[in-house]
């Protein structure tokens, strides 16, 4: 008798194994093909947005160029990880993170999200995005270790002519960003002054010339 | 649908599927009106985009539109 509940149960068990085993194996299977089929319409749709030419240049070099509608010379610049940048007259301004909501979704949707966002309702992005100023960061830094002795003020009219006119088609500096924008002299007024974090000796932000 | 009758396609993205396409034509015109209106409730935003590949802001479906792609809310990181 004892053996043949052992017998049973043992055969339960195996059935029982056999069946999970079984679920797994099918599991397994249906994420595989889902992940796939997923990963198929997104690079597919990802191709149809960009075009043969543009998807074959993303192949070649990992980034997708956008140019702003609203302001000249601007090119939004994205990439398959990461924040946007945004290029001002060639120099990188400011980084934008946006992202869809819910997480999850193929990194070719994410960069269909931003692109199609970028061109079709830019200014509903700029809003929504966080926007990363690149100059504060490397001011900051330079002044922690005091590699500038500034002796003029570097965001007055005269000086940026100076820059774009001369200095910078001279390639004598190698700047990643644009010191002159907008958002940086914003930024710096509205927060990082008040802060008082900087011991500057000059108003950078001085209308005196 | 008739013969030489132009047909619009409508795009929704969608985290687990793929992206999830629909005819737009005459017969197809309902469903793809609630498909878009319920995409638009769960805060998806709709671009046209046509032949010469321009984008455009849609709060309503166009039915003769080439192509409809619906995307996902955005938030900023």
């Amino acid at each position: 008798m004892d053996s043949v509940i052992y017998c049973t149960t043992l055969n339960r068990h195996t059935a029982i194994e056999s069946i999970i085993r079984d679920e797994i194996r099918k599991a397994d299977i249906e994420t595989i093909e889902r992940e796939y089929r997923r990963q198929l319409f997104a690079e597919k749709l990802l191709k149809d947005i960009l075009g043969d030419e543009e998807y074959r240049h993303f192949v070649d070099k990992g980034k997708i160029l956008v140019k702003s509608k609203i302001y000249h010379n601007r090119i939004y610049v994205i990439r398959e990880l990461g924040m946007i940048d945004v290029i001002d007259n060639e120099i990188l301004t400011e980084k934008l993170c946006i992202n869809p909501s819910e997480f999850d979704y193929p990194s070719q949707d994410i960069l269909v999200v931003k692109k199609l966002g970028l061109e079709g309702a830019e200014e509903l992005i700029l809003k929504i995005a966080n926007h990363i100023p690149v100059l504060l960061e490397r001011i900051r830094e330079r002044i922690t270790a005091k590699e500038f002795n500034l002796e003029f003020d570097p965001f007055s009219d005269d000086i940026r002519k100076e820059f774009l006119e001369r200095v910078r088609p001279s390639k004598k500096f190698n700047l990643e960003f644009d010191p002159f924008s907008d958002n940086i002299r914003k930024e710096f007024l509205e927060r990082i002054r008040p802060s008082k974090k900087f011991n500057l000796e000059f108003d950078p932000f001085s209308e005196k010339k | 649908m008739e013969k030489g009758e132009k047909m619009g396609t409508l795009r929704i993205l969608d985290k687990k599927l793929g992206d999830k396409q629909i005819n737009i034509c005459k017969e197809n015109e309902e469903d793809a009106k609630k498909e878009f209106s319920d995409a638009i409730k769960k805060g998806y935003i709709a671009f046209e985009i046509n032949s010469s590949g321009a984008k455009q802001l849609i709060k309503e479906l166009n039915v003769d539109a080439e192509q409809i792609i619906m995307i996902p809310s955005m938030i900023g990181g």
